[in-house]
């Protein structure tokens, strides 16, 4: 087993943090200037996991999220246009402008990436648990700690782990459950230690650390491939903010920003450096790709029809009925 | 044609499309063994198909609804059992707002194909956390579709219509009708969702009903053709997509309307099919319409009390004579 990243995994890592960044980030701007509307979750600060997890997972595994799917979402490879082409609600986009961006899914890349209600998805990732273990793949669910008190999360573990289903969880730990922090709302110091309660491996690691994260997934995505039942993986990260429309005005999470080695993409550029695998002009040949692709996504999505307003009527069901 | 009960010939219709299709599965609580729940539905199929495919799992209904949709979304076909019509309210995300949701909010991409059976009486004697009627609460619930048969032959048909439909089906099943007896054929058949079917054809009066409320209509028109009322009984089978053009055909044919359900009477199914009449049918009708349905009161742990908010024979005759004044 080799659970270190190799020189193109993480330029490959590096490219989608880059990607979920810049996407994220084009979010929350052009919300604030009205340009999109709806409900809105970016997952700014946390773009090391979603990237790093698709080095994991193979590209018909199952990915099952809640809030904050957008970076795992891109990670995963679905239709980068189709996302932007949602978020503009057009028909083009990946769900016909119905969901939006916290209903993102796009099931050609087995990915349902999106789930409103919290804590729900930990169930529905469980369901995808029963498929993949007939299947022979993996499903890997992930949420934010806020989802963990749930009882589905509690649930799931118990299910997953009598059934030796092929889960991944992953706990995206950070630290705020909307404007909560989590030590007001959260019993016990680690979400990786609630493995133990349900006797399946868990671990904690350094969530903004794309090779702490590697390692450990690889480990537990070798366990569940070979049957022994789910693992629990807990990632210490940190959100940059609740929804589009709070980004960098909660006074700690600007003090929080302020630490470059907060910053998953900073961190992972100064190590990339001292190993000699970044230089400045592949930095911004990386950069400029992501601008050159996002200005393509954001092309398509302002060039894409607007649905009307009967439109989706007939796809409530999906199969017509007799009455 | 072979003569069986109904538990017997939902059995039947589980076990038959568990082998014409392997990624139907089962799972709910206390569902393996030779027992098979506490209504024997599932008696013997663990033994047949394996724990693989007979899943019982812990008392954890939310993430029962949650396999449901997760497996459905996945390409599976997975037939949940919630114990009872009243624990029903433990899936209400996962069936309304999830499975509910998903065809139309993925933009008619994602299918939702699961099937989730439950049990339904008012006169269980358990009171109002095991006994209680939310039939009416999937009529609220786009993209649901709610079935509820009264005989063995429409149980069966309509349990292997509904784990052949891709979208999400509520199965209800009322535990006195279990050991009703009726005809079966040999050979595969399904009964089409949203299909409504005349039980007995008659003149005069329509009595709209379901599941249980079937066999007091049909005792009731006899009784009724004795005093010279022809009865007519329509059996909805399916409360959503419910069939208009049945409903329609059989107003305009008779013009009198009682409508029997066990549920609660206010904002019951049957309000729902009152509703769609007087918008519909009002042309038709030479009297008001009249629901016979359960009281709005928490089910009692007594026979006696619970007499006293149940429905049966005796108030679908009233009301019948009601509507032929």
């Amino acid at each position: 087993m080799n659970t270190t990243l190799d020189l193109e995994d993480k330029l490959d890592i590096y490219q989608k943090m880059l990607q979920i960044r810049a996407s994220e980030l084009k979010m929350c701007e052009l919300f604030k200037k009205s340009e999109i509307v709806g409900h809105m979750l970016p997952c700014l600060g946390q773009e090391a996991i979603p990237s790093t997890l698709a080095k994991v997972y193979a590209p018909d595994d199952y990915l099952v999220t809640a809030h904050r799917g957008g970076g795992h979402y891109m990670a995963k490879g679905c239709d980068f246009n189709a996302m932007w082409a949602e978020l503009y609600g057009r028909t083009t986009g990946t769900t016909k402008g119905r969901g939006g961006q916290i209903h993102l899914m796009d099931m050609s890349h087995f990915a349902l990436t999106g789930n409103a209600v919290v804590g729900q998805h930990w169930g529905i990732a469980t369901g995808a648990g029963f498929v993949a273990r007939k299947r022979g793949k993996m499903t890997v669910a992930v949420g934010g700690e806020g989802s963990t008190n749930r009882g589905t999360f509690h649930e799931s573990l118990n299910m997953a782990a009598v059934q030796k289903l092929p889960i991944l969880y992953v706990v995206e730990f950070n630290n705020n459950q909307m404007y909560s922090h989590s030590v007001d709302t959260t019993a016990g110091t680690r979400i990786a230690t609630r493995a133990l309660a349900y006797d399946i491996p868990g671990a904690t690691v350094d969530g903004n650390a794309p090779d702490a994260i590697y390692e450990k997934a690889v480990e537990f995505a070798e366990h569940i491939k070979s049957g022994k039942g789910p693992c629990l993986l807990e990632c210490i990260t940190g959100k940059w903010t609740d929804s589009v429309s709070n980004v960098r005005e909660l006074p700690e999470i600007v003090e929080w920003m302020k630490k470059p080695e907060n910053d998953c993409i900073a961190r992972f550029e100064v190590k990339l450096r001292k190993e000699g695998i970044l230089t400045d002009a592949l930095e911004k040949e990386c950069k400029d790709r992501v601008q050159e692709m996002l200005q393509a996504a954001l092309t398509f999505a302002q060039n894409s029809p607007k649905p009307n307003p009967s439109d989706g009527i007939d796809e409530v069901y999906s199969q017509p009925v007799y009455a | 044609m072979k003569n069986m009960k109904m538990v017997d010939a939902i059995r039947e219709a589980l076990r038959e499309e568990m082998h014409r299709d392997e990624d139907v599965f089962l799972i709910g609580e206390a569902i393996g063994g030779l027992q098979g729940g506490p209504f024997k539905v599932t008696m013997g199929l663990e033994e047949e198909f394996g724990k693989a495919r007979v899943v019982e799992t812990a008392i954890s209904e939310a993430v029962l609804g949650g396999v449901a949709v997760g497996a459905a979304a996945y390409g599976m076909r997975p037939v949940v059992e919630i114990m009872f019509g009243t624990l029903m309210t433990l899936v209400v995300d996962e069936i309304h707002t999830q499975a509910g949701t998903l065809f139309y909010t993925s933009g008619g991409k994602i299918n939702c194909p699961c099937v989730i059976r439950t049990c339904n009486w008012v006169r269980i004697i358990s009171g109002p956390h095991h006994c209680g009627n939310i039939d009416a609460f999937w009529v609220n619930s786009p993209g649901i579709k709610a079935v509820t048969p009264s005989t063995p032959y429409d149980a069966k048909g309509l349990m292997k219509a509904a784990i052949r439909d891709n979208d999400p089906v509520i199965f209800m099943e009322y535990s006195p009708l279990y050991t009703k007896m009726g005809d079966v054929p040999e050979e595969d058949y399904i009964i089409p969702i949203g299909k409504a079917d005349i039980k007995l054809e008659g003149s005069d009066v329509t009595v709209i009903c379901y599941a249980t409320t079937v066999g007091d209509a049909l005792e009731s028109a006899e009784l009724m053709a004795k005093e010279g009322v022809s009865v007519e009984v329509l059996d909805l089978r399916t409360i959503i997509p419910y069939d208009k053009e049945a409903i329609r055909a059989s107003v305009e044919k008779t013009g009198r309307v009682v409508i029997a359900y066990e549920g609660y009477k206010t904002g019951g199914v049957g309000s729902e099919i009152a509703a769609f009449i007087a918008e519909e049918c009002i042309d038709s009708l030479s009297a008001p319409v009249v629901r016979v349905a359960c009281k709005d009161i928490p089910n009692p742990s007594n026979p006696i009390l619970i007499d006293g908010i149940a429905i049966g024979k005796r108030e679908v005759v009233d009301a019948i004579r009601r509507v032929m004044v």
